[in-house]
């Protein structure tokens, strides 16, 4: 057997490869198989119950050609996502920042700031669904009281307003695990670097904008870019909070897949069935919506990752 | 190229690994020892305590039966196609995700082939097409239905100065008295408002929408031509807009459930909604009213009833394919849908009757509100619209919240949505979906809906 083989070097590593094989078949099973069949069930025609039948690009051609509700999801997707990005990120960053000082109490808020982000999404958005509330809404009592509102807001009714009401709620959610992260990042850079710009006369904000940001490096861009591909992929606040409403003005991306593999149309005509080949399409070009956002993203920070090398 | 000849290679073996899911269930067959055991699922929770009080005296009578319950509170479409695929299916269950795809692919079997033929004679006059008879047989037997009426909060009337014996009958008065309500409503704390439209979950259309269409003859489907017409459902949205409009909507509709918002009834804090028979028990167990409420016929546009309401249900309980004996587990179906179970089940004001038989003989109902709904004489089934349609775009529950919502003209949306309906009947009728001959009804009348 040659040593270059490749069962050659399986059978050298082959502790290793017993040892990686419980994670390898779960990928293969619970993340490639069911990816594949995504990708093959696109180029169906599928309700769930008959036997699927080969439709081409018929799926893509629609989504391309017919669909103008897809490219408003996609729009509001990112328009939330990026929406909420930019409050969420400075905000994990600045609250790292200072809670990287020796402050008292630091370990309290860093745990208080967290806790939101192991709090379950459907319980959360079910507990912001009554500070929202218009009738008895702690919100809109809030507002009233102090007479800055003289009738009751529909927070999340509203066109316009729904959109913003729900990147708060998923501000609230995240700013909490990405301050953690941030802090981890700060934590790994030395203090030299700090006693050294101070001894050369820089100032809070230009240690901050010089030394903090560069050398965060590779952490911070991994960082932006977890939180924009975990922003793209919302989907259990809109379901719970909003539904996709008022109309389909919070409709994003993955809910409008959702509604196609499991909306039954109106009760009691039964006349409209799910689409699973129709959805699948959706959801293969999600991905790569979702995978050339990343790359380009990627592309673009690649001075951070350098800072590091 | 050895890497992508591999990966070629490997995502060929992980397609075809995949190929078996597009694959059928198999039905094997066994020999009866002992008791048999029938599997039974079911999707309805408001009767729950009385179908497993009836199951439990239905095999105590029976030693040779033992009907096993299984209740699904959300998700039995998916689970139920799931345990087909699976091999696991049950013998009989309450609901079928869509009954002519379940048929043609050989999951259900005509009860009426283990029934004798003097039970099923009493179900003859009840057939409706399409609902519980398929192909001219009965896959599943008529046993009770539900309506929909307007229901109102008679002490707010009172306070408001209204007469609780003269509920509006047309839109206008409904406006007038959403006003008059509301602005009253202002002295309470907290404040109360005239009118309940909740419609975040896009289903309830069918309530509030399709049902006004029904008594109004504003039906959204023509069966002479085979066409959808939404269309005629713009004055029921332009009501409900001019309702909204002058702030006399209860705040939130667009972000509010059906749950919440008859809570929110029971708890005095609105003057009137739509509601369906099944709410009966809602008011009086789930949420239990605070007040008097009454129940009246649903509003027109300008009083005049120009169709029957729209009765739901009508057919329910499948026999399975699965079933390893379907004579037996036929029994039980028969047991739920004969005289002595709804008799039972309408004294408890669970339900209506489709044989008029069955409430002649029971005792009058003492659910608080069921006389309103039990009085069925301007209410029918209506015949189903073609199924399987492959809708592109939003359906009709999302267009109506996108009218309400502001994001489209009632018109606009409407037409669209009338269009793509159409598209999807006749690109259904090309590829064989279903037998146009089964839906045309010439000269159907709204006023005597079910052609039987």
């Amino acid at each position: 057997m040659k040593k270059t083989s490749l069962v050659y070097k399986i059978y050298k590593h082959r502790v290793a490869y017993l040892m990686l094989s419980p994670v390898i078949v779960g990928f293969f099973v619970f993340t490639l198989y069911p990816q594949v069949w995504v990708l093959s069930l696109s180029f169906f025609r599928y309700d769930g119950f008959r036997p699927p039948t080969w439709h081409g690009l018929q799926n893509f051609v629609r989504l391309f050609q017919r669909d103008p509700l897809w490219w408003r999801s996609v729009w509001n997707t990112f328009y939330f996502s990026f929406g909420k990005l930019a409050i969420e990120l400075p905000l994990a960053l600045i609250l790292a920042v200072v809670l990287n000082r020796n402050l008292f109490g630091r370990n309290f808020f860093r745990g208080l700031f967290f806790l939101p982000h192991v709090t379950s999404t459907a319980i959360m958005a079910l507990v912001f669904y009554f500070i929202y509330s218009p009738y008895q809404g702690i919100l809109n009592g809030i507002l009233g009281s102090l007479g800055i509102i003289e009738e009751p807001i529909d927070w999340l009714g509203t066109g316009g307003i729904a959109m913003i009401s729900t990147m708060l709620v998923s501000v609230w959610q995240n700013f909490g695990i990405n301050m953690v992260l941030f802090l981890a990042g700060l934590q790994a850079i030395p203090d030299d670097l700090f006693e050294s710009a101070e001894i050369d006369g820089a100032n809070s904000a230009q240690r901050f904008w010089y030394i903090t940001i560069p050398a965060l490096g590779r952490m911070l861009q991994v960082i932006v870019m977890l939180a924009i591909i975990g922003s793209l992929k919302s989907f259990d606040l809109f379901r719970v909070l909003t539904g996709g409403g008022p109309g389909t003005d919070t409709m994003v991306l993955m809910l409008y897949i959702f509604n196609y593999f499991f909306d039954r149309g109106a009760l009691g005509s039964g006349a409209t069935v799910p689409q699973f080949g129709y959805a699948s399409a959706l959801g293969v070009v999600a991905s790569v919506i979702i995978g050339i956002v990343t790359g380009a993203y990627l592309w673009w920070s690649r001075r951070l990752g350098d800072n590091q090398r | 190229m050895r890497k992508i000849t591999l990966a070629i290679v490997f995502l060929c073996v992980v397609m075809l690994l995949a190929a078996p899911v597009f694959g059928g269930g198999k039905k094997e067959a066994a020999a009866p020892d002992g008791p048999v055991t029938i599997q039974w699922w079911t999707h309805q929770r408001h009767d729950l305590s009385y179908v497993e009080m009836m199951m439990e005296e239905f095999n105590r009578r029976r030693d040779d039966i033992n009907v096993v319950l299984t209740s699904y509170t959300t998700g039995i479409d998916e689970a139920l196609n799931l345990a087909f695929e699976a091999g696991t299916a049950p013998d009989t269950v309450s609901i079928l995700p869509d009954a002519r795809a379940y048929i043609d692919m050989g999951r259900v079997l005509p009860i009426e082939d283990y029934l004798p033929a003097d039970f099923m004679a009493k179900f003859q006059d009840y057939r409706i097409p399409n609902v519980n008879t398929f192909d001219g047989k009965f896959y599943t037997l008529p046993n009770v239905g539900h309506n929909f009426r307007f229901v109102y909060n008679r002490e707010f009337f009172e306070a408001a100065g209204l007469d609780p014996d003269r509920p509006p009958r047309t839109f206008d008065e409904v406006i007038e008295y959403a006003e008059i309500l509301t602005e009253h409503g202002r002295s309470y704390s907290p404040r109360k408002y005239g009118f309940m439209l909740p419609i975040v979950e896009t289903w309830i259309w069918y309530q509030y929408a399709d049902q006004i269409g029904a008594v109004s003859g504003n039906w959204h489907f023509d069966y002479e031509e085979l066409e959808f017409q939404y269309m005629n459902h713009k004055p029921i949205l332009e009501f409900y807009m001019t309702l909204r409009d002058r702030g006399v909507v209860f705040p939130g509709g667009l972000s509010l459930e059906n749950d919440p918002a008859r809570a929110q009834f029971s708890e005095g804090n609105v003057g009137m909604m739509l509601a369906a028979s099944w709410d009966i028990g809602v008011f009086n167990d789930q949420f239990p009213a605070n007040h008097e409420w009454g129940v009246a016929h649903l509003p027109t546009p300008d009083g005049q009833r120009r169709g029957k309401g729209q009765m739901g249900g009508g057919g329910s309980f499948w026999l399975t394919s699965v079933a390893e004996f379907p004579e037996i587990a036929a029994q039980w179906l028969a047991f739920m849908v004969d005289d002595e179970y709804l008799i039972g089940y309408y004294e408890r004001g669970l339900g209506l009757p489709v044989r008029p038989e069955i409430a002649q003989q029971a005792d009058t109902p003492a659910a608080y509100g069921f006389p309103g709904f039990a009085d069925t004489e301007y209410d029918d089934f209506y015949p189903a619209t073609p199924p399987g349609l492959e809708l592109e775009g939003p359906d009709r529950g999302v267009v109506y919240n996108q009218i309400m919502a502001g994001q489209v003209g009632v018109e606009e949306g409407l037409r669209d949505l009338d269009r793509r309906m159409n598209n999807a009947l006749q690109e259904a009728l090309s590829r064989d979906a279903f037998d146009p001959d089964d839906f045309l009804i010439p000269g159907w009348d709204p006023m005597n809906p079910n052609v039987r």
